[in-house]
């Protein structure tokens, strides 16, 4: 009876830990969107206030290349952790993993929807 | 496709499990990728409209004080706080002798996207009206129009950087026409933008005794939502990601331009707001706004003026005198100014 009991936690352990690794690996993509263009904004602040107004044209030059190469870099960093999760789950669910693929699709459904979130606010706000 | 090669031939199940995963796989990525390319498809949007709206391309002027035969001097100044140049004229009044006085001085600031003589308005026409009724006129180009410095516009934000720079000039600096003397009196007169701005500086500044805001916005966002799509065929969808855009690139927080929230700080100074109905960049309900938030405050002067029939910023071309009459019997009110009641006494 413990014996059995053991090894149903060790199974609901094990399950647990597939299904945080498969979130861990669909959260990716929307991560190195946030943590690329995030970095972007904050350089981008930092310049406008090194530079000033008194040169806001080079000022607005700077920031713009900043941002720009900064979405631009997310969208790489997007498509290629995207390819590699996706990867991931297809090897997953090729070797039977369902708990840790079924929990990366999850993960990049969420995902889709907070990249969408300030489209459907401006929807959805007065 | 292999059901079409060999007929008859029925998948097994690993190879069913297959397809559905890569099914699964396929339908997931699909939706990430619309989802991203919506979302940087409005970030690019929202950008571009956010350049547009805080960088205008600046206005040539085609008229000077010299086409109203007006006596004027180029002025240059600072605004207070960042310290960007500015341009403008100074125009002394002119007393019923035709001698000349800078006594009470009538700061005139400028909508958007416009200059110190913006047409549309009629600036110079109105500014000449003050000055044959003893007012000088001081009227200048916000930061990002005419002559004065680079810098975003900001719809008011730091615009009333500006406004409060041209008090210190009339207060402090040197003044063209030096044997008129210094300003004793100092109002505002501002349209659209610049009666927002005028509003938003004056709530801080004592100095300028009396506010003429003819069609400003209480809350910018209104202006955003209402009065942008209307002249520009942008989608009100388009104002959230044109504030973060703004603030993004630019650090200006459009937002935060609410003179509604601070014009009761205007008391017991007196404001004259006036609105044509037929404004359809600001809704004549901002006045109304604006109006009840100024009477809030005890010992508030507030007076209001709907105009029948005129546009956004066209009180005057509606009115003509009337409206230059009826502004210069608000300024003879404010105690301290005498330049009115010379003139008219005389």
């Amino acid at each position: 009876m413990a014996v059995r009991v053991e090894k149903k936690l060790e199974y609901t352990g094990t399950r647990s830990k597939e299904y945080w690794r498969g979130v861990l690996y669909g959260v990716l993509p929307l991560a190195v969107v946030v943590v690329i263009f995030g970095a972007a904004l904050l350089l981008a602040a930092l310049l406008r206030q090194v530079i000033g107004i008194a040169a806001f044209e080079l000022q607005q030059s700077v920031v713009l290349v900043v941002l720009g190469s900064g979405l631009a870099l997310a969208l790489i960093a997007f498509t290629l952790a995207l390819i590699w999760t996706l990867r991931q789950v297809a090897m997953w669910q090729h070797n039977g993993s369902v708990e840790c693929a079924q929990a990366a699709l999850w993960t990049l459904v969420a995902s889709s929807v907070v990249i969408l979130l300030p489209v459907l606010l401006a929807l959805v706000l007065p | 496709m292999s059901t079409l090669l060999s007929p008859g031939k029925t998948d097994t199940p690993v190879q069913e499990a297959d397809r559905r995963h890569r099914y699964l796989r396929w339908s997931v990525a699909a939706l990430l990728i619309v989802s991203m390319l919506v979302t940087t498809g409005y970030t690019l949007i929202s950008g571009y409209m956010a350049t547009q709206l805080v960088q205008q391309a600046r206005l040539p002027y085609h008229t000077t004080p010299a086409n109203y035969h007006l006596s004027f001097r180029d002025v240059s100044f600072t605004s207070r706080e960042d310290h960007l140049a500015l341009s403008g004229w100074f125009i002394p009044g002119i007393r019923p002798d035709g001698s000349l006085t800078t006594r009470d001085t009538i700061i005139m600031v400028h909508g958007y996207p416009g200059n110190r003589a913006t047409e549309t308005v009629g600036m110079l026409a109105i500014a000449s009206g003050f000055v044959h009724h003893g007012f000088a006129v001081l009227t200048f180009d916000l930061r990002a129009a005419g002559k004065s410095a680079a810098a975003p516009e900001s719809m008011g934000h730091y615009e009333q950087r500006d406004v409060l720079g041209a008090v210190d000039f009339l207060q402090s600096d040197p003044l063209p026409y030096p044997e008129l003397g210094r300003p004793q009196a100092i109002v505002g007169w501002g349209d659209s933008m610049g009666a927002s701005t005028l509003l938003l500086a004056a709530a801080q500044e004592p100095a300028i005794q009396a506010v003429v805001a003819d069609s400003a916005y209480g809350e910018l966002l209104t202006f955003l939502k209402t009065g942008l799509p209307n002249h520009s065929h942008v989608s009100p969808l388009l104002t959230l990601g044109l504030l973060e855009a703004a603030q993004a690139i630019y650090g200006v927080n459009l937002a935060a331009v609410r003179p509604v929230d601070v014009v009761k700080d205007l008391a017991p100074r007196p404001v004259f707001f006036i609105q044509g109905d037929k404004d359809d960049t600001v809704p004549p309900s901002q006045m109304e706004e604006l109006a009840q938030a100024a009477r809030s405050a005890p010992g508030a002067h507030v007076q209001t003026w709907l105009v029948s029939g005129a546009g956004h910023a066209g009180s005057f071309h509606q009115m003509s005198e009337v409206y230059i009459n009826r502004i210069v019997a608000f300024y003879m009110a404010v105690p301290g100014l005498k330049s009115g009641v010379a003139s008219s006494q005389s």
